[in-house]
């Protein structure tokens, strides 16, 4: 491997440590605690493959059972954005089943893909790795393209933090998924390009994800159950209102 | 097929947010203060939408008009309740702008109302958008000149999607003078006027 391949298959590994840095520093385990947990097993998983990259057995099985624990970190962040850029709909009845019914139609196209596609992975536990992994991808991109869409209809704050995770994630799965497409329809002709795309737009995404919470942002106070500007307190504020416009 | 098809289109979904968010960024309106409000609103009478979501009035018009002549008259209303709902998923999005600059840059007080504020006009907007696509529907297969079915009533739209729309517009209007008194700003009848 030479000097670009190397600091391109591991670059993204003090990124990720960087990352977690600003996110130490900056207290971020406190609004979102699985995306703080998600980079801290990026880095411990980095460094746990880079130390044993020269292990042909270990380093596979080190690789999958972190791809594994990645995804399932992968689901809980996703939850962890969606409750947090969606919480001014909580109140209504039809908006928290959405997040659940998003992850279930993932899971149905991604097992009704694989049985349509093979994978050509013979061992059971790396073909459900995979699975999971190209579930999780079709969810971010999903929960990418449903932000979008509300900060073109709704003017969600896109310099939210929450935002940018679900940009980084998104724009990584979009990539992912479409190099993994790409990868069943030529074969391993292509291999090595598409691996090293997925890894350059995940560098980016961290990338994106060190820009947004390297900015300074105020942390929202959690907000009461109850709607804002009660019925009291409305009165109270029409009546200071009439009071302003009178001469 | 028909799951490489939802596949391939997952995919160009996500390409396409990246392109239409890197869009939107570029053309977006710039940082929205206060003085960026009032000019950029289009004033709604609220007592004239609220007349037309009165099941009352509604009622007279039913009995006093011809079965032909209401359904012709509820399709004025239609499209006037249109531009109203448009007009305030318009006003909504002027203030959400604003508010989402004062709840980043403003002080703790400003902060507060700002997020008071985004909650109720995002509610707006999406009380907005319910209400057209229903209202669009409307038009489109010309529910109101069917005979065999009754004409639509206008005063079901008083709630959609579990949000009062005139109720939450009132709300947001609130909202939005207090943060306009909150951050010092003088043109206070004028926002009220164009609201």
């Amino acid at each position: 491997m030479n000097l670009l391949n190397f600091i391109l298959w591991w670059g993204e590994l003090p990124l990720q440590a960087a990352l977690l840095w600003v996110l130490i520093r900056k207290q971020s385990f406190r609004t979102f605690p699985w995306f703080f947990a998600y980079t801290l097993f990026a880095v411990i998983a980095g460094i746990s493959r880079f130390s044993v990259r020269n292990h042909h057995s270990i380093y596979s099985s080190v690789y999958w059972s972190t791809q594994a624990v990645g995804s399932l970190l992968g689901i809980a962040v996703m939850y962890e954005v969606f409750r947090n850029v969606f919480r001014n709909f909580s109140r209504l009845w039809w908006f928290p089943p959405i997040f659940p019914l998003a992850v279930l139609l993932s899971l149905g196209l991604t097992i009704s893909r694989s049985l349509s596609v093979p994978s050509g992975l013979q061992s059971g536990g790396a073909a459900w790795i995979v699975g999971a992994e190209l579930g999780l991808r079709l969810l971010q991109v999903a929960m990418f393209a449903l932000l979008v869409t509300m900060v073109l209809l709704f003017g969600l704050r896109w310099r939210q933090q929450a935002f940018g995770i679900c940009a980084g994630y998104g724009l990584h799965a979009t990539v992912a998924l479409f190099t993994t497409s790409k990868f069943y329809e030529f074969g391993t002709k292509f291999k090595f390009l598409w691996g090293l795309v997925s890894i350059i737009t995940y560098s980016i995404a961290v990338l994106i994800w060190l820009w947004y919470f390297s900015v300074p942002s105020k942390t929202e106070p959690p907000r009461a159950e109850q709607p804002p500007l009660s019925a009291q307190e409305m009165g109270r504020y029409k009546e200071i209102v009439r009071r302003v416009r009178r001469p | 097929m028909m799951v490489t098809i939802l596949w391939n289109l997952m995919i160009t979904a996500g390409f396409m947010s990246c392109v239409v968010i890197a869009a939107w960024i570029w053309f977006h309106f710039p940082d929205r203060t206060a003085e960026d409000v009032v000019d950029f609103l289009l004033p709604v009478d609220l007592e004239k939408a609220e007349s037309l979501l009165d099941a009352n009035i509604e009622t007279h018009l039913r009995c006093d008009l011809s079965r032909k002549d209401f359904r012709r008259m509820q399709r004025k209303r239609i499209h006037l309740y249109v531009a109203f709902v448009q007009r305030m998923a318009h006003n909504a999005a002027v203030l959400i702008d604003w508010a989402n600059r004062e709840a980043e840059v403003g002080d703790e007080q400003a902060a507060l109302l700002a997020r008071d504020l985004q909650q109720l006009a995002v509610e707006v907007r999406l009380y907005s958008l319910l209400t057209t696509i229903k209202l669009r529907l409307w038009l489109l297969i010309r529910l109101d000149s069917w005979q065999v079915l009754p004409a639509p009533s206008l005063y079901e739209l008083r709630e959609v999607g579990g949000i009062f729309g005139l109720e939450s517009y009132d709300r947001l209007k609130t909202a939005a003078s207090f943060l306009f008194l909150e951050m010092g700003q003088r043109n206070f009848d004028e926002l009220l006027q164009n609201l």
